[in-house]
This record gives structure tokens, C-alpha cells and sequence, in this order.
């Protein structure tokens, strides 16, 4: 079996790095293709046409998208990412640093959210009627139904007003908070559904008239099979939480990729974009390949075989 | 780092924050002839939202911003200043109004089909159909005032009080209407031109500045009650920039600011070779003759010595630019600024950077009398 | 209650509620007060005002009072207590308005420009909350034929769409909106905004759901049932479609997830130029509006579209609370016990 999961990983990542490279690819494309580009900014700051034009060449932005395709696929061979248009520094180093800011968030996110929402759904998943249900259940709504801008204001207006919790930027607690509620509340709805589903499933009531304890069935088995669409699932939140939750990083100023992502598209910095792009993907594909290989081990009977 | 002015660059950290240090060579010294600056360090973080940086301000997180304060914050900053943690000041009225132009580059698509945009009498008439008071009142609040020409009352002496102003008139604005061929053929509460066909145009703007937003849904419902069908459309800087560069629009909402007072500083706006002759780009000769008194009144006002002569031929060259109206303006917001208790030697100006242009007199209060 | 009518109670709650917000939303002409956009002088940032029907001890018909402006840059408004202005009803095309032209009736307040929220609030419903829901069944639909169909079928197939499915999840949609911006005309009518939206929302939602639902299909899979099926010789797609109702669960909470986010998604759409134009309001533009710090505190009104956002998806989320799904295909179509919660496990 342990060989099958190894073969099983290595595909996967062969599938992975090819992914990361087609979105890369793609996300130059569309911000060459998008209208206006790096040096349009300089319009109507009183820079003569010839200083536009000449900085246009000199970034490389006159020359047709498939060569600029072609440059930074050269420039990857050698670790290189380009330098951003709008900073003047290596994308390489810009993206690490904001990266790691998000990844290091994204993880207590994570955390806390899966702490909270998972264990909260499997009770409320199983007793539908109980109390633990009743309180849980409209919080999770609410939650869920709170764009993410108004949530952040109204935690920033919550810390600023009682002062319990700092809001300068970089510091975790409002971002983190921001982003950990309605995600753990969107995790315990998913969770209370999968479990209630997994509970009704025959092999459990296969397996309860065969006498095994309720306590053991619920969060042993049945956490274990309604995992699966809970894992599936997971792969998508971990990449949309690393590449930046734009609305919580903008409240917050949270040094993260979100921002930079999107400063990078209002000022068409290609090779910013193309490194974010390739920085969010990665996110995304690792998270997948987590997801996968968690849920094949959980669930034994997961294979990938043809 | 070696630098000329009271600070140099000490640290920058791409889209966060940017120090800078005091510069202990800086020549100027002040009336006791300590040296300046009088600070040691300026940290100027880069916040994204303005409501983050409205919330960091109140707090106490920073001493100061660099945007003006905004109509909707300025009761909350209020209370504050009454609580002594902040103080307010009115700078002036605004030098860098937003404004209105119509594309009147003759041979763009604007022109073809719908001549009737491209009229004196049609940006007339939409100068009297704009109630400024209620733009003042509604937009900000009351902390604006109506203005007529591109150069408002913050720009002091340059400022002409008796130009002659298009007030609030709809009944005028529908008679000019109907001398440009429109009237409502169709009975359906819109004007129409010679052929029976509604006259719509589009106003690009810039999307995401609440109070541009704001201001051009107001401009629109005043346009609507004069029977004008105008649609707004919001684009992203690069987009809109790339439709005003093709002159592939028919009007836009825009604002640019300048550093300086002086109208010799703003010569790319009147001349018509100038790169912002917003409303007929890209010419090297004037397109009509008032456009050629302009730029010989311009010329001339910018090659004297005489600052008498200067603002009497600039106050001519403002009442050719109020006869056709190429721009329209509306409202200039007071500039109001916001500074915590701590900064003392601010002198805040209308022209940017508000607080920041003497930096070197800037100093904070000793520790005991800050907020806190 | 019998243990039917005792699960069906909040099926029969949401679906009212679902039902009363669509048709609120659909005669919205008629119930709003107020024209949407319509900009009342001196009533930026107004409070809601109070319907009340006792004035001086004395019983009335439903009235308000007058509004009047204290201090316009400190937002100020106070209750004119000796003006009563009776209601209007059925005038003006409108079931209720006010009697006094000078005095709209603001029953939720006036926006930032001097709009009656309720208003905005009501014709807003339609275009917010069609988009919305067309965007949300149509990236429902598709992700339930793709997840199911890489589910079922594995491994090449399986790969294959989720890799594309993923591709998708990871291309920056910000760019994608641009550019499609860049190759439209500058302005669009209403319907065009509408369908381009909701054709938008499925495309960039339809992933999420498509490996929700190929994770519970690939699992599926396993089951007895489905082995038996395909040793029977189902294909493919017969094969998906036994097992596709296994994932009718997760719809319903993804469903329930959908909606906010889209309405959201809205909004930063229009953010890159694809959006509904001012004149038709729309929640998510309302909230954006709303959204100011010194906003929510002092005119804590404005956030009303959340509210309403908030009872559009308790209905969906009480309709979608069907119970387990309590039939499991076996060949021969036996039902397995149709006791579908957990009590038996107790």
C-alpha cells in the first residue's frame, strides 16, 4: 500500500508542477492582453511621449506577450522571476516576503478554523436536535452570510472601540479572526451535513447492529468517511487562503499576497503578476495535494488507479 | 545616503512603509538658529483603505494623514478634536476641483451622429442644469463650495469672484437644449435629437473614489430632470486612460492636481499643444479661435515679469475659457486636514502634500502634554 | 407531530421565506415608497424614521414626523413632534408613501446621497438576488456534472477535469474580467450586465462545487451498489447518475455558501467596470457604501442589505435542511431503513 500512496504522490506532483506553469503562463498572458500597461501610468503626469516610449521599450513592454512568455520561462530556468516594474526590485524576493506573511496566517486560520468548525460540526451533524445545534446553527449562518468586508470592519470597530485587541497593522488578531469565523463556520456546515449523510449510510448502521459503541462510530468512523467531501473542499480553502483573502488584508493592512496580487494588476506589473500567479497556484496545488493524500489515508479505499 | 532636503530616505519597504531620517547636513536653520528639522524620523506607512487609515488616526496609531479628511469622517474626527486628541483645520478651498469635459475632438466617433454633444450651447446647458448648492450640501456635506471656472478661491489672488457664473437655472438649461436640436419628440420625459432618437452619452470615471461616484450619480439625476439620459461608467485607471488617449469617449469625470497656484505651472491644460488639453488632445495648433486667444493670452501672461499684468491677462484668458465652458465645474471641497495633539509647526496648505511640504518645521509637543 | 411533519417544518419555513423575499423583490415598484434613485436634499445619512399612531395621547391613522436637518456635517437629525404627516396609501402607483411631499418616508433611512434605503433596498432584491441565484444554480449544475462525471469515472477522466477544474480555481478571475471588459462595448444595458454576470458567476463558482462533489462520488463509488452496477455494464455517465444523489447533501450546503459569496462577488466586479450602473442598485454596491467605519457607527442603517442578505440565506439554508438522504440504491431497489438522522444511533 505504501508504495501505491508513493507512486500515487509523485504523479500527483509531476500534475502539480505542470499546473503551477500553465497558470503562470496564462495569468501573463491575460495582463498583457488587458488594456493600458505598466507605462500608461505616466500619462498626464507631465512625462514627454519619448521618456514613455523609451521606458516601454526598456521594460520589454513593446514586444509581442508570446516573447514576453518566452523570456519568463527562460528566466524561471534560472531561478530568475524578473524584476517588478512598479518597485524596482527582484519579484523573487517581494513575493517570498509577502508569502510567507500569508502562509504564516493562513496556517492559524486554518487551525483555529478546523479546531472549531470541525469537531462543532460533527456534533451538530449528529444531534440535529440537541442544544450544542441550536446555538451553533444560527452563528454558522450568520456567519456564512457576512460579506467578508463588513466582517472585518466591524471586528476592527469591535478591537478599536474596547481596545482588547491591537490593530496596527501586522498584527494577527483582527486578520486572523477575520478570517478564521466565517471559515470555520463554513467548514462546520460542511461537516454537519457530511456527517449526518455518513451516519445514515449502511455500513454504519451495518456496523452499529454489529455493536460497536455510539461514541466510537461517530468520531471514529463516520468523522473518518465524511471527511471526503470535507478534504475535497479543503484543497480549494488552503489555496484561497494563501493566495490572500483581499478584503480582511485590505482592512487590516496585513502585508499579504492578496495585495500585492492586486497592486501588481492595477499597475500591470507583468512579472509581479506572473510571480503571484505562480505563488498562488503552488498554494493551491500543495494544498490539493494535501487534501488527496489525507483523504487517501483516511479513507483506505481511495485510490487513483486507472 | 546623501541627500539635499531636510530628510533622506532611511528604509523602504515595497508597499508598506518608507522612513525617513532626519539629514544632520540640511542647510536651513530657524530664527533661534537651531538647525533643522526639528524631527528626528518620519515613518510614513502605506495604508490601502482609507478606512483603515481614518481608524489608525483616531486611534492614535498615527500623528497624520496625507488625504484630505473625508466629508462622511468628519463628524467622528469632530467629536475627537472636542476631546482634544485631534486637531482640525480648514485649509481653504480646494485648488484641484473634479471636472466635467466632453470630448470635442472633431473628427472622433463622438462627433459623428450626435452633433449635438459636441456644442457650446449643450455644455451650457449642463452647467445650469446642475444644482451646485444641493452638490455641496449632498457630497460633502456642506464642506464644498460651487465653483464656475478651473480656478477656485484657494487659489487667492488668481481668483476672479466676478467671472460670470451659470447658476442653477433648469428652464434655461432646456431652452439651450432645444437651440442644440434636442426636445422631447417621444413624450417619454427625454429629449430627443432630429431623428426621434433619445440623446444618451456616457461619462467614464474612475472607479472606486466613493465621492467621484457619489458626485456623478448626482450630476446624472440633475441631467435626467432636464430630460438628459446620461450612464456612468466606472473604469479601472488604465482602461479609462487608454479611451481618453484614443479620444474614444464622450465625456469623462476626472480630477488632476497641481503643485502650485500659478496658472504658468498649468500650461499643458490651456495651450493647445499642452498634453493635458483634456478635451481635444494631441494638437499642435488651436482648433477654433477662442482656443487661439487662449493660448496667445497664456503666452503672453507666462513670458511677463509683472505679476499685475500676469493676473489681468490671466482673469481675460478665464472669461474666454467661462464664454464656451470646453470644462465644467461644480463644487470645490474645503480642504480639511487632521494632525494628532502631538504635532505642533503645522501649517497646512490646499496644494499637496497639505502637511508634509514644511516638514522641517514639524515638531512634536513634549511628552506630557500629548493625547492620551 | 407525526415525524414527518416534524422534519418538514423547516423546509416549509424557508421556502415561505424564500418565497416572500422573491415576491417582494418582483413587486417592488409597487412597495417601495420612494423612486431608487431619487436624492432627497438634506437628508444625507437621515435615520429611519418610526411610523407611529399616537400623537398627543390621541389615537390616529399611521403617521411619521418631520425630519428635520439639525447640522449637516455632524449628520444631526431630529423629530419635528408637533408636525405629524399622515401616510398615503394606494396613491401614486404606490402602496404607501408619504403624505407630505417634502417629507419622504424614510423607513430605513437615507444613504450617503440622501436615498431611501428601504427603496434601494426592494429594487435592488431583483437584479442582487436574480444574479445571484442564476449564477448560483447554474455553478451548481455544472459542478454537479463535472464532479460527478470525474467522481464516478476516475482516474484518467477524474484527472483530467480536475485539473481543469483546478486551473480554473487558480487563474486570477480579477484579469479574465478585465480583459473581457476591455473587448465590450462601454455601455451596456441592463440585461446584457445581468446575463454576463450570472454567466460569470457560474463559470468562476462551478469548480468549488465540482470537488465537493467528485469527492463524494469517488467515494460512492466504492459502495457495493455502485460495484455491482458496473459489473452489470453501466458506462460512465449511467453510473454518475446513480451516484450523483449521494451529493445532494453537500448542494444543499454549498448552495447555502454560494449565495452570500456571489452577492459579494458582485461587487467586486463592478469594481473592474463590470457591474450594474448606479441607477440600479444593487445589495452588494449598498454595502460597499455602507461599509465605512464611521458609516457603520453612527448610521448603522445602511448595513440593512446585510440583514436581508442574512434572512435570503437562513431561507435557502432552512429549505436545504432536508434530512439525510435516507435511500441507498441497492440493485433490486431495496430502501434501506428510511429512518434517516441519527436517533437510532443513540
Amino acid at each position: 500500500m505504501t508504495s501505491g500512496l508513493a507512486s500515487f504522490v509523485i504523479r500527483r506532483l509531476a500534475a502539480a508542477c505542470l499546473f503551477v506553469l500553465m497558470v503562470s503562463a496564462s495569468a501573463l498572458m491575460l495582463v498583457r492582453l488587458a488594456p493600458g500597461d505598466a507605462v500608461s501610468q505616466l500619462t498626464f503626469t507631465g512625462v514627454d511621449q519619448a521618456t514613455i516610449d523609451a521606458t516601454r521599450v526598456r521594460l520589454g513592454l513593446d514586444r509581442p506577450p508570446l516573447v514576453t512568455l518566452r523570456d519568463w520561462f527562460a528566466g524561471l530556468l534560472r531561478f530568475d522571476l524578473g524584476t517588478s516594474s512598479q518597485y524596482g526590485q527582484p519579484v523573487a524576493g517581494l513575493i517570498a516576503e509577502r508569502a510567507w506573511h500569508t502562509a504564516r496566517l493562513g496556517a492559524i486560520v486554518l487551525l483555529i478554523a478546523s479546531a472549531i468548525g470541525l469537531p462543532l460540526g460533527i456534533i451538530t451533524g449528529s444531534r440535529p436536535g440537541g442544544w450544542v445545534a441550536a446555538i451553533t446553527t444560527p452563528i454558522s449562518i450568520v456567519l456564512v452570510a457576512c460579506p467578508p468586508l463588513v466582517g472585518a470592519l466591524a471586528l476592527l470597530l469591535f478591537a478599536a472601540s474596547t481596545g482588547l485587541i491591537s490593530i496596527e497593522p501586522g498584527r494577527l488578531a483582527v486578520p486572523a479572526l477575520a478570517l478564521s469565523l466565517p471559515l470555520a463556520a463554513m467548514l462546520e456546515r460542511l461537516q454537519s451535513r457530511a456527517v449526518a449523510d455518513a451516519v445514515a449510510a449502511p455500513d454504519l448502521v451495518a456496523a452499529a447492529a454489529r455493536g460497536i459503541p455510539p461514541g466510537r462510530l461517530l468520531w471514529v468512523h463516520a468523522a473518518r468517511q465524511s471527511l471526503g467531501p470535507v478534504l475535497g473542499i479543503y484543497g480549494i480553502v488552503i489555496g484561497s487562503l494563501f493566495s490572500g483573502s483581499l478584503a480582511v488584508e485590505f482592512a487590516t493592512s496585513w502585508p499579504g499576497l492578496g495585495r500585492l496580487m492586486r497592486d501588481a494588476l492595477v499597475a500591470r506589473d507583468v512579472w509581479l503578476v506572473a510571480g503571484c500567479a505562480l505563488a498562488g497556484a503552488a498554494f493551491i496545488a500543495l494544498g490539493n495535494l494535501a487534501a488527496d493524500i489525507a483523504r487517501a489515508m483516511a479513507d483506505r479505499r481511495v485510490t487513483e488507479r486507472a | 545616503m546623501v541627500g539635499l532636503g531636510p530628510f533622506v530616505l532611511q528604509a523602504y519597504d515595497p508597499g508598506k512603509s518608507l522612513t525617513l531620517a532626519r539629514n544632520p547636513h540640511f542647510w536651513k536653520k530657524d530664527a533661534a538658529g537651531r538647525a533643522l528639522p526639528y524631527l528626528d524620523r518620519i515613518e510614513i506607512q502605506i495604508v490601502p483603505e482609507q478606512n483603515a487609515e481614518v481608524l489608525r488616526l483616531q486611534s492614535g496609531g498615527v500623528d497624520l494623514v496625507t488625504d484630505n479628511v473625508r466629508p462622511e469622517d468628519l463628524a467622528a474626527l469632530r467629536d475627537l478634536e472636542r476631546q482634544g486628541a485631534l486637531s482640525l483645520v480648514d485649509a481653504g478651498v480646494s485648488t484641484a476641483p473634479d471636472m466635467l469635459w466632453i470630448n470635442l475632438k472633431s473628427d472622433s466617433t463622438t462627433a459623428k451622429g450626435r452633433p449635438w454633444l459636441q456644442r457650446d450651447e449643450f455644455r451650457r446647458a449642463i452647467a445650469h442644469a446642475v444644482d451646485r448648492q444641493a452638490f455641496a450640501d449632498t457630497v460633502f456635506l456642506g464642506a464644498a463650495v460651487p465653483v464656475f471656472g478651473p480656478i477656485t478661491p484657494g487659489h487667492g489672488e488668481w481668483f476672479l469672484p466676478d467671472l460670470p457664473r451659470t447658476d442653477f437655472d433648469p428652464a434655461r438649461a432646456r431652452a439651450l437644449l432645444r437651440q442644440a436640436g434636442l426636445t422631447d419628440r417621444t413624450g417619454d420625459g427625454l429629449l430627443d435629437d432630429a431623428r426621434g432618437r433619445t440623446a444618451s452619452f456616457s461619462i467614464l470615471t474612475l472607479k472606486g473614489h466613493t465621492i467621484r461616484e457619489r458626485s456623478t450619480a448626482l450630476i446624472v439625476e440633475h441631467l435626467r430632470k432636464v430630460g438628459l439620459d446620461a450612464t456612468v461608467v466606472p473604469l479601472e485607471f488604465n482602461a479609462l486612460r487608454q479611451h481618453i488617449g484614443e479620444a474614444d469617449y464622450d465625456a469623462v469625470y476626472f480630477a488632476v492636481s497641481y503643485d502650485s497656484f500659478d496658472p504658468g505651472r498649468q500650461l499643458e491644460f490651456w495651450l493647445s499643444s499642452g498634453s493635458f488639453h483634456i478635451w481635444n488632445l494631441g494638437r499642435t495648433s488651436p482648433a477654433t479661435p477662442w482656443e487661439a486667444r487662449l493660448d496667445a493670452l497664456m503666452k503672453q501672461q507666462v513670458a511677463s515679469f509683472d505679476r499685475a499684468e500676469r493676473i489681468r491677462l490671466f482673469a481675460e484668458a478665464q472669461r474666454v475659457f467661462a464664454d464656451h465652458l470646453p470644462v465644467l465645474y461644480f463644487v470645490a471641497p474645503r480642504v480639511i486636514v487632521a494632525t494628532s495633539r502631538r504635532v505642533t509647526g503645522a501649517t497646512p496648505s490646499v496644494l499637496p502634500p497639505q502637511i508634509l511640504w514644511n516638514a522641517e518645521t514639524l515638531a512634536l509637543a513634549p511628552a506630557g502634554a500629548s493625547r492620551q | 407531530m407525526t415525524p414527518s411533519r416534524k422534519r418538514r417544518w423547516p423546509v416549509v419555513l424557508g421556502l415561505t421565506l424564500v418565497g416572500t423575499i422573491a415576491l417582494v423583490a418582483l413587486l417592488a415598484p409597487v412597495l417601495a415608497p420612494n423612486g431608487a434613485s431619487e436624492m432627497f436634499p438634506d437628508r444625507a445619512y437621515a435615520p429611519p424614521m418610526r411610523v407611529r399612531v399616537f400623537h398627543e395621547g390621541s389615537l390616529r391613522a399611521p403617521f411619521v414626523y418631520r425630519q428635520v436637518l439639525a447640522d449637516r456635517l455632524m449628520r444631526e437629525y431630529r423629530e419635528d413632534t408637533s408636525a405629524p404627516v399622515p401616510l398615503e396609501w394606494f396613491a401614486n402607483g404606490r402602496v404607501v408613501s408619504s403624505g407630505d411631499a417634502t417629507t419622504p418616508l424614510l423607513l430605513l433611512g437615507g444613504d450617503a446621497l440622501g436615498r431611501d434605503i428601504f427603496s434601494r433596498l426592494l429594487t435592488g432584491a431583483r437584479l442582487s438576488l436574480g444574479v445571484t441565484l442564476a449564477g448560483a444554480l447554474g455553478a451548481l449544475f455544472i459542478g454537479t456534472l463535472v464532479g460527478g462525471l470525474a467522481g464516478s469515472a476516475g482516474g484518467g477522466t477524474d484527472s483530467a477535469l480536475m485539473f481543469v477544474t483546478d486551473f480554473l480555481l487558480a487563474l486570477p478571475g480579477a484579469y479574465l474580467v478585465l480583459v473581457l471588459r476591455g473587448f465590450l462595448p462601454l455601455v451596456l444595458s441592463q440585461g446584457v450586465v445581468f446575463g454576463l454576470l450570472a454567466a460569470l458567476f457560474a463559470f468562476a463558482a462551478w469548480p468549488h462545487a465540482a470537488r465537493g462533489v467528485r469527492a463524494i462520488v469517488a467515494v460512492e463509488r466504492r459502495r457495493d451498489y455502485a460495484e455491482a452496477a458496473r459489473a452489470l455494464g453501466a458506462g460512465r455517465f449511467r453510473l454518475a447518475a446513480h451516484l450523483m444523489p449521494a451529493a445532494r447533501g453537500f448542494l444543499a450546503v454549498e448552495a447555502v455558501l454560494l449565495v452570500p459569496a456571489l452577492l459579494v462577488a458582485e461587487t467586486t466586479v463592478s469594481y473592474l467596470g463590470l457591474g450594474f450602473t448606479d441607477a440600479n442598485p444593487s445589495w452588494g454596491t449598498m454595502l460597499i457604501d455602507a461599509a465605512s467605519l464611521n458609516a457603520m457607527r453612527q448610521a448603522p442603517w445602511m448595513l440593512a442589505p446585510a440583514a436581508a442578505l442574512f434572512l435570503v440565506v437562513l431561507g435557502v439554508q432552512l429549505v436545504a435542511s432536508t434530512p439525510a438522504s435516507r435511500q441507498t440504491l441497492l440493485v433490486g431497489k431495496a430502501p434501506w431503513p428510511s429512518g434517516g438522522t441519527a436517533e437510532p444511533l443513540k
